[in-house]
């Protein structure tokens, strides 16, 4: 429940990100010094031609499914997917604060998001039972 | 018969589920592991080089803040936004790269992509003949509608000033990565007089401007003459408020 809700969010996060990328505006940004343009403009912020603001978004959407869907192998993709989410994630806060040198709030709030997701759908492998 | 025995069966399943559930674990945690190296990797790869070409950096960058802003000739953005900027560069210039790289992205993304701005390049070649070789392949490129992507991926690329790196090689490898744009064409329109005359356009324009120095911005609107825009950093939030200011009456 707390990791859907959580995927939730971070659709949320990553689909408002995806949408400013597309309309070519600049995201609500509280630091107001143009961190989060800098960020967003930046280089590392298009991985083979694909916004990573929209992988962003396809990864939490496959949390999200993996979660609600009643399916053996669910816990285990969602698990597998936030975690590999959460490593991709602390290179890109890496880039933020060593490379571009500028923090996109937003993408703080994903890379809590995620951390925390990661955390919960580990969890819940490790205690799910077989009886 | 022993009641405190217990048949060996539970044990040996508890045994496996514990198995099972240990390597279900280190399954998620190799695959995530792999997938996000992979990721990462590739990530670090196209950031600095190109598909069609090898070491070529910010190509795919390039490609996705210009594609689908209108250009002609010198000009990017639509030819019906209300102020036009000015900016007279020198393409062996570093400050221009580093203006072109951290001040202009944000500004194409948003202002010039919405329509409420749009970009005009004069190109200077006042630092030596590597300027010149690159500002008339510019030319041609100007020709081709591709002049923004051709600069922009230049001062990405630049090489030590004047060395002579601004080779027909280099510009093949620079021009190569832009989408639709005849490298031949532009290479042979380069070699001839014509490509001069933007040159001589430009360093006149600048001349009557009063333009000393690189990158230098001047802001027009509606008409009005050219005003040079105070650039205290080469950010976007400085262009940004020099423009504010510029329009003070």
């Amino acid at each position: 429940m707390l990791a859907a809700l959580l995927a939730l969010l971070g659709i949320a996060i990553a689909g408002y990100l995806t949408y400013v990328h597309y309309a070519g505006i600049s995201p609500v940004c509280v630091a107001g010094s143009g961190s989060c343009e800098r960020v967003q403009t930046s280089e590392y912020a298009v991985f083979l031609g694909v916004p990573v603001a929209l992988l962003g978004l396809l990864a939490y959407a496959t949390i999200f499914l993996a979660t609600i869907v009643p399916h053996p192998l669910g816990a285990t993709v969602a698990a597998a997917v936030a975690l590999a989410g959460w490593l991709f994630s602390l290179y890109l806060t890496w880039l933020e604060l060593f490379v571009i040198e500028a923090i996109c709030q937003w993408c703080v709030a994903s890379a809590v998001t995620i951390t925390l997701l990661a955390a919960t759908t580990v969890l819940r492998v490790v205690a799910s039972t077989d009886a | 018969m022993c009641g405190g025995c217990q048949p060996p069966i539970p044990f040996m399943t508890y045994g496996r589920d514990v198995t099972g559930k240990r390597t279900r674990l280190l399954a998620v945690v190799a695959a995530a592991v792999a997938v996000a190296a992979v990721a990462i990797v590739a990530s670090i790869v196209t950031s600095s080089s190109t598909d069609k070409s090898g070491e070529l950096r910010g190509a795919s960058e390039v490609r996705s803040l210009m594609r689908g802003i209108p250009q002609r000739g010198y000009t990017l953005g639509r030819s019906d936004a209300p102020a036009t900027l000015i900016e007279f560069v020198d393409l062996q210039c570093p400050y221009c790269a580093q203006l072109a790289r951290d001040g202009l992205p944000a500004i194409i993304a948003n202002e010039v992509r919405s329509g409420r701005l749009r970009l005009e390049l004069r190109i200077l070649s006042f630092l030596g003949p590597d300027s010149q070789t690159a500002a008339r392949f510019a030319a041609g490129a100007a020709r081709q509608n591709r002049v923004w992507q051709f600069t922009e991926l230049f001062f990405r690329n630049q090489g030590r000033e004047n060395s002579g790196y601004v080779t027909e090689d280099f510009l093949r490898k620079v021009a190569g990565a832009i989408d639709g744009l005849d490298v031949d064409r532009a290479l042979a329109f380069s070699r001839t007089p014509e490509s001069e005359d933007d040159l001589e356009r430009a360093n006149s324009e600048a001349r009557k401007l009063g333009v000393t120095a690189t990158p230098t911005l001047f802001l027009v609107q509606g008409g009005g003459r050219p005003r040079q825009l105070a650039l205290s950093d080469l950010t976007a939030e400085a262009v940004r408020s020099a423009i504010s200011a510029a329009r003070q009456p």
